[in-house]
């Protein structure tokens, strides 16, 4: 109990509360610029951690990882260039909503949603840290295999209303994800001998352009001079007692999602945030806003993302493996101040696990301050000429994808996926599972193949495995439920037609 | 008419980055003779060096190398901008080095791969198109079951394996690299040894795997496996060094149990080819001082680096002593005829 206290004061003294609060906005602004990420700032701000002690550099390294989550929604809602690709679920909604000109609205829901997502994680990993970093460790190859199947048929159950088209759209994203090396063998594939197809399709650029560059185009080739309808300027950022009523459930809900799917090691926000997109669509009581702007929409993967955090850093404190790119260089900076994740941190450098734990927490009570400053003049975008607003998007779709490896053929990649996105969009292919599959294919394929040999090529494996089983069975009811809903749909609209 | 336009302009855009991109890799093209032929100075260094890390940024790799790299460059007075240019495990990168001016303003972090990569035939960029600087770390690797696996010894994991071919499951990463010829030398000396090899991306899944009891046994380094073992979710067999290493001080090496494998991976730096001799002599230099001073040394050690030093020379001799062991090896693990 008395470290508990010392913590507190700890992440009090001034010099920790400044780096927390400016580990945030760092964190916000990098997340809020397509192409920089929470990992990058972290990278490149720890090797300015070396003269500070273990805890006060944590503490900026926290900082920045929760404002980073939160500020790649910034962009998405906005200008529909997801920060990072676990922002993307909110990409239909939010924008929509910008459209609407409740774009401030949309931002102060998802500010409130990664707070509630942040603090309920954050309390998961200090009740329950040990105990969740056991059954992360329950997943093996097969296990991995079907949560992935999992995520997958999540998202396009829920972002098609066709069930081939979202079916197509997930496989397409399936075989862009077989470019480049092969997880097993160290050999690369249909690079056609291109260097820069050797390493595979990079998603964030690929993100970007399905996302951006095709919204782009779409502008460009639908432009019918400025509309002169009337835009409903929302200026406020917070939502009222109705609003905030509905939201607060799925961000409840959001949060527990991002928790358990934080944990396990490698499956990320990205997951997190379309599963719990699709819980939202499944539950809201207003299914007619999904994808034309919905809060609910916005608050549910919000907050799964931002739980993530929480979620992910128990496996690398408890077993010093980390859940995502954003732990694995907060580990390297752990490591480098001379703290080592792992089994024994709980037991012998508990003076070092509380204050990460009140800094986590202080550092979403920041969030939300900071979330305020920046709220209001991104709320006015909505207001901004069509050509202008174009621009901007070029703009920072071109630096997005060229910052996030400093390669020029990456905006290669991202123009391409931007005509890609175009067509898809045009022809009622849904994006979502395009980009969540590109995301999960390698660990799809690695798990298979990895399963597969443990079991000597017998797919039996993922049945006989209970928890493997078990995800697979979610995965197929919600398949089947698909196609079901789908047929009493065509027959309504057949009845009708009659 | 007015769709025509609507077209037009989507092209324009296109042409207009398309144009941008053309212009990134002109600019570079361009810019690369006009340094080379300016003469180079003993002055050097006049301005920021460029060091390229082939490993993602925050890795274990890229860490090591900054930490190495910002000592370094406050011995020479300049700072370095690390980039990570990362992929094809590492070619890309080294690649891009091997090709940039050999003025010293571009220093590559080198580490095993090379070797690999080279013997595989994955890329025309060899270790020799490298002028070599220094070694600074080494990464021994040990033999890991988990906790409550039924091999007490190295012997008896070994005799299993031969008992039963290909049924024991090793963690490794992706075959053909460092951990897989290490266990391929293992396999070689046992006549008749076979393990069943589980790829995994990198050591976080590999000690997952082990602790979670998904495999039988793994080929790990040393470095941050220490706490597994003392909680007993992980235990050490053996050391694939040449002595015993001091975070298991318990652990036999494979040589004393009568297995001749020592398998080492390092990093180091290198500069391409044809850089001058004073520019590599200051560099050289500055990285040894670097590498001495009693700062780095403690950083490191908190770090959990596994120090080592070679100077050029010797690191060149490591490297061509290496290289026929590991073509020997992928021949008999069949990557390479």
């Amino acid at each position: 109990m008395e470290l508990v206290f010392q913590a507190i004061a700890t992440i009090f003294q001034p010099l920790n509360f400044f780096l927390t609060l400016a580990g945030v906005l760092i964190g916000t602004l990098f997340g809020a610029i397509p192409g920089l990420t929470a990992t990058l700032a972290i990278a490149l701000l720890s090797p300015l951690t070396f003269n500070l002690d273990a805890i006060s550099s944590m503490l900026l390294l926290l900082g920045i990882y929760a404002g980073g989550m939160y500020g790649g929604s910034i962009t998405a809602i906005t200008i529909r260039a997801p920060g990072a690709p676990a922002n993307a679920a909110v990409v239909d909604d939010g924008y929509a909503l910008t459209m609407q000109g409740k774009g401030g609205l949309a931002i102060g829901i998802s500010n409130v949603a990664g707070v509630v997502g942040g603090l309920m994680s954050c309390i998961a990993m200090i009740f329950l840290a040990p105990l969740l970093a056991k059954f992360a460790l329950l997943f093996g190859p097969a296990e991995y295999f079907s949560v992935t199947i999992f995520g997958l048929t999540a998202v396009f159950s829920v972002s098609s209303k066709s069930f081939v088209k979202g079916l197509f759209s997930a496989l397409l994203g399936l075989l862009l994800a077989t470019v480049g090396y092969d997880p097993i063998l160290p050999f690369s594939r249909f690079s056609f001998g291109v260097s820069g197809l050797s390493r595979g399709l990079s998603f964030l650029p690929a993100v970007i352009g399905m996302f951006a560059f095709a919204e782009v185009f779409r502008l460009v080739l639908e432009y019918q001079g400025e509309e002169a309808k009337e835009i409903i300027h929302v200026d406020r950022i917070w939502p009222n007692l109705q609003e905030m009523k509905e939201s607060f459930k799925f961000m409840v809900r959001g949060g527990f999602l991002g928790i358990m799917i934080g944990i396990l090691p490698g499956a990320g926000g990205t997951i997190a945030s379309y599963v719990a997109y699709g819980d939202v669509q499944r539950n809201t009581k207003h299914p007619e806003l999904i994808g034309k702007g919905s809060l609910e929409a916005i608050a549910g993967p919000e907050s799964a993302n931002n739980a993530v955090s929480g979620g992910a850093m128990i496996p690398m404190l408890t077993l010093g493996i980390p859940g995502d790119s954003v732990t694995a260089v907060l580990l390297g900076a752990m490591m480098i101040q001379g703290i080592q994740p792992g089994p024994l941190l709980f037991k012998q450098h508990l003076d070092v696990v509380y204050p990460i734990f009140a800094g986590m927490i202080l550092s979403n009570i920041c969030l939300l301050f900071v979330g305020m400053l920046v709220v209001k003049p991104i709320s006015r975008i909505a207001t901004i000429k069509k050509p202008l607003l174009i621009s901007f998007l070029m703009i920072f779709g071109v630096i997005g994808s060229f910052a996030s490896s400093g390669s020029l053929f990456d905006v290669l990649i991202a123009i391409g996926f931007g005509i890609l996105g175009y067509f898809m969009d045009r022809y009622g292919f849904p994006i979502a599972p395009t980009v969540l599959a590109m995301i999960l294919g390698p660990m799809v394929e690695n798990s298979l193949r990895q399963a597969m040999i443990t079991s000597n090529g017998n797919p039996m494996i993922f049945i006989t495995e209970p928890i493997s089983a078990l995800f697979l069975a979610i995965s197929a009811f919600t398949t089947i439920a698909m196609i079901l809903r789908e047929k009493k749909q065509s027959q309504g609209v057949s009845i009708q037609g009659e | 008419m007015k769709k025509t336009t609507r077209y037009f302009s989507i092209l324009l855009i296109i042409a207009l980055s398309l144009g941008l991109v053309g212009c990134g890799s002109q600019a570079a093209k361009t810019e690369a003779p006009a340094t080379a032929t300016a003469p180079a100075e003993t002055k050097f260094p006049e301005k920021p060096m460029d060091m390229i890390i082939v490993w993602s940024a925050g890795g274990g790799s890229d860490l090591a190398a900054r930490l190495m790299g910002d000592y370094a460059a406050k011995e020479l007075g300049q700072s370095f901008v690390y980039q990570n240019v990362t992929g094809s495990n590492g070619a890309i990168g080294w690649d891009q080095a091997a090709k940039s001016t050999p003025d010293g303003y571009t220093v590559a972090n080198l580490t095993f791969d090379v070797l690999t990569n080279q013997a595989m035939g994955q890329t025309t960029t060899k270790y020799d198109d490298f002028d070599l600087l220094m070694q600074f770390t080494t990464q021994p690797v040990g033999v890991f079951v988990p906790g409550d696996s039924p091999f007490q010894s190295l012997e008896e994991l070994l005799a299993a394996a031969k008992a039963n071919p290909e049924t024991l499951q090793m963690a490794t990463t992706p075959l053909g690299g460092f951990f897989h010829q290490a266990s391929g030398l293992l396999e070689a000396k046992t006549d008749g040894s076979k393990f069943k090899y589980l790829p995994f991306k990198g050591s976080a899944e590999i000690i997952a795997a082990l602790s979670g009891k998904h495999v039988d046994c793994g080929i790990q380094t040393l470095t941050g496996m220490e706490q597994h073992v003392q909680e007993g979710t992980i235990r050490i067999l053996a050391v694939l060094a040449n002595d015993r290493n001091q975070l298991f001080p318990d652990t036999p090496t494979a040589k004393e149990l009568g297995y001749d494998v020592v398998w080492e991976s390092w990093r180091g730096f290198g500069v391409p080819k044809g850089t001058p001799d004073d520019v590599k002599a200051k560099l050289e230099d500055a990285f040894t001082k670097a590498y001495n001073n009693p700062e780095f040394q403690a950083k490191a050690k908190e770090a959990g680096l596994d120090l080592a030093f070679r100077n050029s020379a010797d690191f060149k001799a490591l490297l061509d002593g290496q290289f026929p062991n590991v073509q020997s090896v992928l021949k008999q693990l069949g990557f390479i005829q």
